[in-house]
């Protein structure tokens, strides 16, 4: 079974083969962090320290790669310990009747 | 449909506002002793001015109590695609049928029949969250895996914050 990890709305779940592809874009950090996600009502993040993480971008979401076990801090949530390994970051969504579902508003 | 209205009511007001509910109480009595003192023509007690001054504030916490009640029937109804009363009608009239260690699964119809919606409501640090899931979900635990774009069979998670 893979692991999979939660911090809120996030899950990040370990693949169990590498995801690599050429298709991916590298994400660049900010400040020295990387930005996994943000609520788009309480502007709240879910952060990680840009030294430990790479960040990529495909085209159904995000893939983190994490070189060495790193926290993943938000402003409400306890920090979330994630082990090296690749992980496909999902964002939690919801139904919406008629139309494809959405992020969570957060 | 009763048990949706009543849990909205009974969460709200008793376990929010039951305290106001021992305060009125002992201010309307309050009020008509004062009333009745001063028909039988005896000067005013010391208190007189506190209880008037109570009893006026009282109509205002009713009204803002009746408010916050609009605004987070209202804010819940901003979750559903429909329309704002045909939100309003399905978030009254929904009801629990299914519960397990990841949430529950509320399910609601309008009486037209044809108005269905599903919610899973889950808790963590941050509170209660109401998150809309397709009619097809059957449990809490698939309504939870569904949201994170897994099958209920997929979802097993090892760490949660």
């Amino acid at each position: 079974m893979t692991e999979q990890y939660i911090q809120g709305d996030v899950m990040f779940i370990k693949s169990e083969k590498p995801y690599m592809t050429k298709e991916w874009r590298a994400l660049q950090p900010t400040g020295g962090v990387h930005i996994l996600a943000r609520g788009e009502k309480t502007g709240h993040t879910h952060t990680v320290d840009a030294n430990a993480v790479d960040l990529f971008e495909i085209a159904t979401g995000r893939v983190v790669v994490v070189k060495e076990s790193v926290y993943v801090y938000h402003q409400e949530h306890d920090p979330l310990l994630l082990p090296e390994g690749e992980y496909d970051v999902r964002i939690q969504r919801q139904y919406v009747p008629q139309e494809a579902p959405r992020r969570v508003y957060d | 449909m009763i048990e949706g209205v009543f849990w909205r009511v009974e969460h709200i007001i008793i376990q929010y506002w039951g305290w106001l509910l021992g305060y009125t109480i002992p201010l309307l009595v309050g009020f008509y002793i004062v009333h009745w003192r001063e028909r039988q023509g005896k000067p005013p007690q010391g208190g007189a001015i506190t209880c008037y001054m109570a009893c006026l504030v009282w109509p205002v916490i009713l009204l803002i109590m009746v408010i916050f009640i609009i605004a987070m029937l209202f804010r819940e109804a901003a979750i559903c695609g429909t329309s704002w009363i045909d939100s309003l009608i399905l978030i009254i009239l929904r009801r629990k049928i299914h519960f397990d260690e990841t949430g529950e699964l509320w399910r609601s119809s309008a009486p037209n029949a044809e108005l269905y919606a599903q919610w899973v409501k889950v808790k963590d640090k941050t509170g209660v969250h109401w998150i809309q899931v397709p009619l097809s979900i059957k449990t809490a635990r698939d309504g939870v895996a569904w949201t994170y774009g897994l099958k209920e069979d997929e979802y097993h998670p090892t760490v949660r914050s």
